[in-house]
């Protein structure tokens, strides 16, 4: 069992610069959490903060039950893959990956057998009397893992491990370690900048801003149903898009957008968002929703075609099949269903959709 | 790659071995005196094995006079400075590259300060402070003071080289089970190992050589290193010529021994691979 449990838990720096701001955050045995987040959201301080390398200025962190607040990083049964590798460049693969349990005072025969084990699973055997410097970025990364992997840890934490890689090696090396979590069963923090890593390897997702926890849920629920303007606009991609807007008479006034609006009153400013995906093509007899626009660029993808529409002064995106009669400089219009809206109050940036 | 045309490639090795002879000459020279009978300095001979050459300097050297003494007095010293400089200096320029505490840029900024008085004008100062410190005729007295003045060069050279080793791999060894110290002594230390040996081989040469202080500090005969026991044979009315190049000689050669060994470790790039840039 390992859970980890973040509770009130703040980081300020110097004073001032607030990196966790009362960050709540329960991870359960075996999950996959994500913590993702703009560069500067405290993520990776967080992260950190888990594995001891930073000191929390206030609130609890416990490790399977056990407040580690003052623990030493060594002692938390924690293992870290960072961003940047940090191999040892003095010792072989086989010797960076002994090392933690050399220091452990584990038996030779079973310091053997785990690192086998280990570049068994990641293809490093052929590697494994290498210095660092004679290895390619993703097998130096395969090394991290699998320096992680041999101490066999409570909870393993990794932080923007695929960063550095290219875009190809990136979704080889996400899908070994989606392998990697089913088959350790093991519980794993990871962080990342980027939304598709977080909603593809994620059992659970944190998404971060300015320090703050904005919303914690599973990748399909945080998609489906965001808490706010800033979680709507960063989870998808493309992003969603947002016409700002008042309503008068039941209605949504805003571009040139016809939206009847049903239900709860509504406040006075409000944004509505719908996903590219959302807005369909055509006029769409009877549909909750209607907008006009110019198709100034379109994107093919293959599969499917990204529309740049201009309505009145803004532009946004409809993901459309690859075999719509779309002009470019034409006008076009879409429809959407009052099911796929979102509505947020523009004082509060929270959303009404949910309450 | 292309290759250079003959007239500069000649240039090239003339102005080499230009260089090469103004160094080696110097060298050859005294080598040549040390064998010669007597004390001929000036002769003119230019012969490399002079006439009636004789390795009897040497022997002298080692059988009558108290060299093997001057020797071990200066390896003794030397070493101690060394291996003083090096934890020394490995330890303050890890604190001062690693942490951050009151004072850290005004101690680095002193530490630089002290490098900027000439040896002789700190001369009167150290005999006051090592006299009332009961250190003179002490070889603590020399090793202190040696110790002191390599120390600023030391302490900047390491920090510097910490300076360029991502802190990450200390983390990644504190997570992996080491406290700060095992961090810095098994992973820190191993990869600054260019900087150990710079550190060491200054540390070493500025007490191997040094004939100023040396000469302040000391006074009983017995205690003498290599520069102030070759002094000795220079004396108001003669000196010793083939004995003082003799000994000259002796002196140079473990200087070019520690050279030739740190050598292998003086390579760069040990840190290459370990974290991406």
């Amino acid at each position: 069992m390992a859970e980890v449990k973040l509770e009130h838990v703040y980081k300020i720096y110097d004073g001032d610069v607030t990196a966790a701001n009362d960050v709540n955050v329960e991870i359960h045995d075996r999950e996959f959490v994500v913590l993702v987040g703009p560069s500067g959201c405290g993520k990776s301080t967080t992260l950190r903060m888990i594995a001891g390398l930073e000191d929390i200025t206030d609130g609890t962190i416990t490790i399977d039950g056990k407040v580690v607040n003052t623990v030493a990083p060594k002692d938390r049964d924690i293992a870290m893959v960072f961003q940047n590798y940090a191999l040892y460049p003095h010792m072989s693969v086989r010797e960076n990956m002994a090392f933690g349990l050399k220091l452990r005072k584990f038996a030779k025969s079973d310091i053997d057998d785990r690192v086998g084990e280990a570049a068994d699973i990641l293809q490093l055997d052929e590697y494994l009397d290498r210095k660092p410097k004679a290895l390619s970025g993703g097998q130096r990364q395969r090394v991290a893992l699998g320096r992680a992997i041999v101490r066999k840890p409570k909870v393993f934490l990794f932080d923007e491990p695929l960063s550095n890689l290219d875009a190809k090696l990136r979704n080889h090396m996400r899908a070994e370690i989606m392998e990697l979590h089913q088959r350790l069963d093991a519980t794993i923090i990871y962080v990342t900048h980027d939304q598709v890593e977080a909603m593809t390897m994620g059992s659970k997702i944190v998404v971060m801003k300015d320090g703050l926890v904005q919303q914690v849920a599973a990748p399909i629920e945080l998609y489906n149903q965001p808490v706010n303007l800033f979680v709507a606009g960063f989870i998808g991609s493309p992003t969603m898009n947002f016409i700002e807007g008042t309503v008068r008479d039941g209605k949504f006034v805003g571009l040139n957008i016809d939206f009847e609006m049903n239900g709860a009153s509504m406040p006075d400013a409000l944004t509505l968002g719908i996903r590219p995906e959302d807005l369909k093509w055509g006029a769409g007899e009877g549909s909750d929703g209607q907008l006009k626009g110019v198709v100034e660029l379109a994107e093919p993808l293959g599969a499917e075609t990204y529309l740049h529409v201009r309505v009145d002064e803004q532009r946004m995106i409809a993901k459309v099949s690859p075999d719509v009669p779309f002009q470019l400089g034409e006008s076009a219009s879409f429809h959407f269903s009052s099911d796929h809206v979102h509505l947020f109050d523009n004082e509060t940036q929270n959303s009404l959709s949910r309450s | 790659m292309q290759k250079d045309p003959i007239w500069k490639m000649l240039l090239i090795y003339a102005v080499l071995m230009m260089f090469v002879v103004i160094a080696i000459y110097p060298i050859l020279r005294v080598f040549s005196i040390s064998l010669r009978p007597g004390d001929q300095l000036l002769s003119t001979s230019l012969a490399l094995i002079p006439e009636g050459a004789t390795t009897g300097n040497f022997v002298e050297l080692f059988v009558e006079r108290p060299f093997l003494r001057w020797l071990f007095n200066s390896t003794f010293v030397s070493l101690a400075v060394t291996i003083l400089g090096i934890t020394l200096a490995s330890t303050a320029g890890y604190a001062i590259s690693r942490y951050k505490f009151i004072g850290r840029t005004s101690a680095m900024l002193a530490i630089l300060t002290t490098q900027m008085f000439p040896a002789t004008m700190l001369l009167l100062p150290m005999y006051i402070i090592i006299s009332k410190l009961n250190l003179l005729n002490t070889y603590f007295g020399l090793i202190v003071v040696y110790s002191a003045t390599a120390m600023p060069f030391c302490v900047w050279t390491m920090k510097g080289y910490y300076d360029t080793i991502p802190y990450s791999l200390e983390e990644a060894a504190m997570v992996d089970g080491c406290n700060q110290f095992t961090a810095f002594y098994r992973v820190i230390l191993p990869l600054v190992t260019p900087a150990l040996v710079i550190t060491g081989l200054f540390s070493f040469m500025s007490a191997w050589s040094e004939y100023l202080v040396a000469a302040q500090v000391l006074q009983d005969p017995r205690m003498y290193t290599l520069p102030l026991g070759l002094k000795q044979f220079e004396q108001s009315m003669s000196t010793e010529w083939g004995l003082y190049a003799a000994g000259a000689l002796v002196v140079s050669i473990p200087v070019v021994g520690l050279f030739l060994i740190a050598n292998r470790w003086l390579v760069s790039g040990l840190t290459l691979g370990g974290v991406k840039e």
